[in-house]
């Protein structure tokens, strides 16, 4: 039997513990309050069980005669009986003058008066009389439900007229005690006796207690434990049971079977108290599922998020940051010769728009445009909703809603994704170092070099480089310069100075888109570059809300399981 | 149309929808009693009480011979029984009440008691010419532990045109006969109220006094106490013997018999038929006030729908829009071209200026899409996911904000049918055919321009070129004083642009049109989803909402 107590309080203690250590939003916050102090009342009650007297408690309908039978258990008449109904609207407690009574900041609000007596057999129990639960005066069976926590044995009166009254039955069914601390009184059957004769008497007895027994069963109650009284002569006939009642009501009881009798009842209170909160886990196992589902259709959904920010990105980067980009110029123009002029001409005249809008520091301190992250944030807002709408589907308390919104904390994420893609643009943007374009150099000298050579060699004419070539020295050589110079002033000398102008402006303008080329494919890097960066900052974000509704999740099962250790058999 | 055997649908927007079902259910058994108690002339006495209070005793005390079976076994009676004289047909029309009988006559149940069926009327007949023109019913307990006894118990007072209450010592003040009772005298149905089983020291004033106190007014003179019979064998014919009891009978007779029962019958009848119409124009209003509900719900649903789908356009319109007008800019001015006479000297002259640039890298060379290109761009401009997701938004936004707050309400239900937000796949489903729709118009669109312009267009096309030629010889005829061969050089390389000026001012007009239609159509197609779903949501009240079949019959008078 103390291994019955002891089992009640380690589940008390359980649930305690667990609405403690963290209220399961399964629970709404007055249910976690009413169980809380449920709990609580349970487990002093559990803890003042030994010190406190045993409880019998008087039930009955108005007119079964409960008053009689608490005298006639008495002794003398504490509580007057009459014909008005309903007869009793306070509760009458009989106790021994030493023992201790019901403890009165309990019974606040609840209209109630003592009697003592100095009989030292029954020094241990206190006996109440309860108002009827069946009359017009509904308060009556507030009262009576309300009282009924103090009770530890509960004696359910009737009468042959009442026992098979819809309002008995209900208030039998509704108590939450132990149905082994129940016991029955079916009175007044001294009725069945009055004139008619005793066989006749005697079967019609025989017939109620049959179908009030059938009546019993039929309401869970498998053996009850009925006595046939009649309360109003109590002396021991053949039929009469109330001595046997009494006995049994007044019986010298040890401790353990006092504690026996209370625990049943308590553990009957704690179960009910259980199946309150077990009524969370299903709750939690429909939140489950329905987190599962969402972090299901953040996997699906993943692509479709990605094309889109994609195109946003792309949006942004080709709109503004390519052409910064491109913009760019080494502060040395790997350019020679014509295409150097040309380059500056160019440069010159696109600097005014380039001035306007800024330089790529500016770009690299600019806040992020909101169209890029504003779908990460549309994508969580939506997720957000599909499990908010699933709440409302499922009827689900708004604590989850709660839940879900703290776990998800889309501002938050929205915050540290917006500094992780102004980091990485600061980091792609502001230092870049430029390549090396010394061979494009070398190669520009070589050709403007090879240009000039053939128009020097048209110019000098054939007969002085070979005079220059055979014979090389001072008088050659001048007799070149001489000869060219000749040359260049002829018209044969003209069209070749157009000719090598000509092929310069045009090698210019090669070399020039050239290096616009080199730009373009250096900037292309540096944007793909920007992107995979952008990109995978924001995976990182995605995969965190990924892990946080697992995280979720596995919170959840966590939380069904501390539940199950309650709501499970104790081990 | 019988109601007994309908449901009454409501949505329950209202607090005291719960009621509903139950005055319906209330009405149409009144008015199936009111139906049947026009084609009956004998009036019927109902015995009803709560358990072990004597009614079986009393009833057969009443009848004159044991019919319906007494004891201490409780509930004793588990259905009705109804004795009555052949002549007044009771079975004839009580089908109306939905109530099934089983009927025997003298012969057949002269020999022992009858304790009832819980699933029809015992219906038992005597021929007795001295026998009173009079039904009478014994019914189960009003208390009983069993459902189904008070339900009959209940079914049963309706149909009564005076009720016996029987009540006891122990019982009078018992909630659930006591509040029957209060019941019964609100209605105004001739009351006789026995309290059987009295013995000392109970007074007739004091039983008055208490029931005055809980503000029930027993009737004058007709409350009557019988005295406790000990031997319940001889009770019956002992309570029969007593002046007391004999009194009670001759007040009631003489009730149902004062001016040959007519006035009485009328007055009944009058008082049914208005009771009836009550409790039905209470019910009327209610649904009214439920129709009323419904009418502003309906209104906030198309107003939210109608916010949704403004957020949707502004979003998904102007998006389409811009990406789609390219193409089809393109598109018109391609097919425009044919009217273009000068277009081909315009691209050669344009060609010889632009190669050199274009091979000094200055200008990049151009590309062109093709029709079909052109269209499959357009096709592809109609996103999937916004439409799905403001779907979503608009079922989120219905059960945070139209569902009612009560779980029992039947509208919280049928909002929360899978059946009624439409899945991914018919979304998509529906999409592609508005897809479809607008393609098939836009390519007809396409190909009428393409086969032939109206003849005004077409010669508004050619007359602004040669318009603007004219213009443009006569400036340079008067400015540069006659024509010369530089001038024509000039000419000739300007002419083609000036067709194509006046070519592009006929398209643009095109475009503009095409544009304003497209657009109204891609709102139709987008927001053919939501309407769809709205369409949904609606249905979803309305099938809630009461047939005007049902309204009518509960309008027209009972009978």
């Amino acid at each position: 039997m103390t291994r019955l107590v002891s089992q009640l309080q380690t589940r008390l203690e359980q649930v305690l513990r667990l609405l403690e250590n963290a209220a399961p939003p399964a629970l709404s916050i007055q249910d976690t309050t009413a169980i809380r102090d449920q709990a609580i009342g349970l487990s002093e009650k559990l803890a003042r069980a030994e010190s406190e007297p045993l409880a019998i408690g008087l039930l009955g309908g108005t007119g079964v005669g409960k008053s009689t039978v608490m005298n006639a258990l008495a002794g003398s008449e504490i509580s007057t009986a009459g014909h008005r109904r309903p007869w009793t609207d306070h509760i009458l407690v009989y106790r021994h003058e030493e023992a201790r009574g019901l403890p009165p900041d309990q019974l606040k609000g609840i209209p109630w008066k003592e009697f003592t007596h100095q009989d030292a057999s029954i020094g241990k129990i206190l006996i109440c009389d309860m108002p009827d639960f069946d009359s017009i005066q509904t308060h009556h069976r507030e009262l009576v439900l309300a009282f009924v926590k103090h009770l530890d044995l509960l004696v359910w009166v009737t009468s042959p007229e009442k026992y098979a009254d819809q309002q008995f039955h209900d208030v039998l069914a509704a108590v939450p005690k132990a149905r082994q601390n129940f016991f029955f009184v079916l009175n007044k059957l001294d009725l069945m006796f009055d004139t008619q004769n005793s066989e006749k008497g005697y079967q019609d007895i025989e017939a109620i207690s049959q179908a009030f027994h059938k009546r019993l069963r039929a309401g869970g109650i498998s053996e009850p434990l009925v006595f046939l009284v009649s309360a109003k002569d109590t002396s021991e006939t053949l039929w009469n049971q109330f001595p046997m009642f009494k006995k049994q009501v007044f019986q010298e009881r040890r401790l353990k079977e006092v504690m026996a009798i209370k625990a049943a009842n308590l553990d009957v209170e704690v179960q009910s108290l259980i199946r309150h909160v077990g009524h969370a886990t299903t709750r939690l196992e429909i939140f489950e599922t329905l987190v599962e589902k969402a972090l299901e259709e953040l996997g699906s959904q993943r692509t479709i998020w990605f094309e889109e920010w994609d195109r946003a990105v792309a949006a942004w980067t080709e709109s503004r940051v390519r052409k910064k980009i491109q913009g760019q110029r080494p502060a040395a123009v790997p350019l020679l010769g014509p295409g150097y002029g040309l380059a500056l001409a160019m440069d010159r005249l696109g600097s005014t728009s380039q001035k306007k809008e800024g330089g790529l520091a500016d770009l690299a301190s600019l806040p992020f445009p909101d169209a890029v992250h504003s779908t990460f944030a549309t994508h969580l807002h939506w997720l957000q909703a599909r499990m908010e709408q699933q709440i409302l589907r499922q009827n689900l308390p708004e604590t989850f809603s709660d839940w879900i919104k703290n776990n998800l904390q889309i501002p938050t994420r929205l915050e540290s994704l917006k500094s992780a893609l102004t980091q990485t643009v600061a980091s792609h943007l502001a230092s870049a170092p430029w390549p090396s374009f010394s061979p494009f150099k070398v190669w520009q000298g070589i050709c403007y070099f090879l240009v000039l050579a053939v128009f020097l060699v048209a110019i000098g004419g054939e007969a002085s480089w070979k005079d220059v070539l055979n014979n090389p020295g001072i008088k050659s050589l001048s007799h070149l310069i001489l000869s060219g110079i000749h040359t260049l002033f002829g018209s044969k000398g003209l069209a070749a100075l157009g000719s090598y102008v000509i092929i310069n402006i045009f090698l210019g303008f090669r070399f020039y888109r050239r290096f616009l080329r080199l730009t373009e494919r250096l900037a292309d890097k540096r944007v793909e570059a920007l992107r995979a960066g952008l990109t995978s900052a924001w995976e990182n974000q995605v995969d965190a809300v990924a892990a946080s509704l697992d995280e979720m999740r596995k919170d959840i099962q966590r939380q069904r399981s501390n539940l199950s250790a309650i709501t499970g058999p104790v081990s | 149309m019988n109601l007994l055997h309908t449901d009454i649908p409501y949505p329950g927007l209202t607090p005291a929808c719960r009621e509903i079902p139950k005055i319906f259910m209330e009405i149409a058994k009144r008015r199936a009693a009111l139906h049947y108690k026009k084609s009956q002339h004998c009036p019927w006495v109902v015995f009803l009480g709560g358990t072990g209070t004597g009614k079986s005793t009393l009833f057969n005390a009443f009848c004159g011979k044991p019919i319906s079976n007494t004891g201490v076994e409780r509930p004793k009676t588990t259905g009705a029984i109804l004795y009555a004289p052949t002549h007044c047909t009771v079975s004839s029309g009580l089908g109306v009440t939905g109530i099934k009988i089983e009927e025997q006559s003298e012969g057949q149940w002269q020999d022992g008691t009858a304790t009832g069926c819980s699933d029809r009327l015992l219906i038992l007949t005597h021929k007795q010419p001295e026998g009173r023109p009079l039904v009478v019913v014994d019914t189960p307990d009003l208390d009983s532990v069993e459902g189904i006894h008070r339900k009959i118990a209940e079914d049963f007072y309706l149909l009564a045109d005076a009720v016996v209450f029987v009540a006891s010592p122990e019982k009078y003040a018992d909630e659930t006969p006591c509040r029957f009772l209060a019941k019964v005298i609100e209605e105004n149905r001739p009351l006789f109220f026995l309290l059987n089983k009295v013995q000392e020291p109970f007074g007739k004033a004091e039983i008055v006094a208490y029931f005055d106190n809980q503000g029930i007014s027993l009737p004058q003179g007709r409350t009557w106490l019988i005295p406790y019979q000990a031997s319940h064998q001889q009770a019956q014919a002992q309570i029969a013997k007593q002046p007391v009891f004999q009194a009670f009978v001759g007040a009631l007779l003489d009730e149902l018999r004062s001016d040959g029962g007519r006035t009485f019958r009328k007055d009944q009848m009058a008082q049914r038929t208005q009771d009836v119409a009550k409790r039905a124009r209470r019910l009327l209003r209610q649904l009214e006030e439920e129709a009323a509900m419904s009418k502003s719900w309906l209104e906030r649903l198309s107003e939210l729908c109608s916010r949704i789908s403004v957020g949707l356009l502004k979003k998904e319109k102007h998006r389409f829009l811009t990406e789609s007008s390219g193409e089809i800019q393109r598109e018109v001015k391609t097919l425009f071209s044919k009217y273009d006479v000068l277009a081909k000297p315009r691209r050669f002259i344009r060609s010889v200026l632009r190669t050199p640039l274009e091979v000094l890298g200055v200008l990049k060379a151009r590309t062109h899409k093709g029709q079909k290109k052109a269209l499959s761009e357009v096709r592809g401009k109609i996103a999937f996911t916004p439409i799905l997701r403001t779907v979503d938004h608009f079922n989120h936004q219905v059960l945070a904000l139209l569902s009612p707050k009560d779980p029992s309400s039947p509208l919280f239900d049928a909002l929360r049918k899978p059946s009624v937000t439409m899945t991914e796949d018919e979304i998509k489903t529906m999409i592609l055919k508005e897809q479809d729709t607008l393609d098939r118009w836009l390519e007809d669109r396409f190909q009428r321009l393409a086969h032939d312009l109206p003849k005004r267009k077409k010669w508004g096309i050619y007359s602004t070129s040669i318009l603007w030629g004219v213009l443009i010889l006569s400036f340079e005829v008067i400015v540069g004083g006659g024509f010369t061969v530089l001038d024509a050089a000039l000419d000739s390389v300007i002419a083609p642009f000036v067709t194509k000026g006046a070519v592009g001012l006929f398209a643009s007009r095109e475009i503009r049109k095409i544009a304003r239609e497209l657009a109204q159509r891609y709102e139709q197609g987008l927001l053919s989803v939501i309407v769809q779903q709205k369409k949904r949501y609606e249905d979803c009240l309305k099938a809630l909402l009461p047939s005007q079949q049902i309204l009518d019959e509960l309008r027209r008078p009972a009978v």
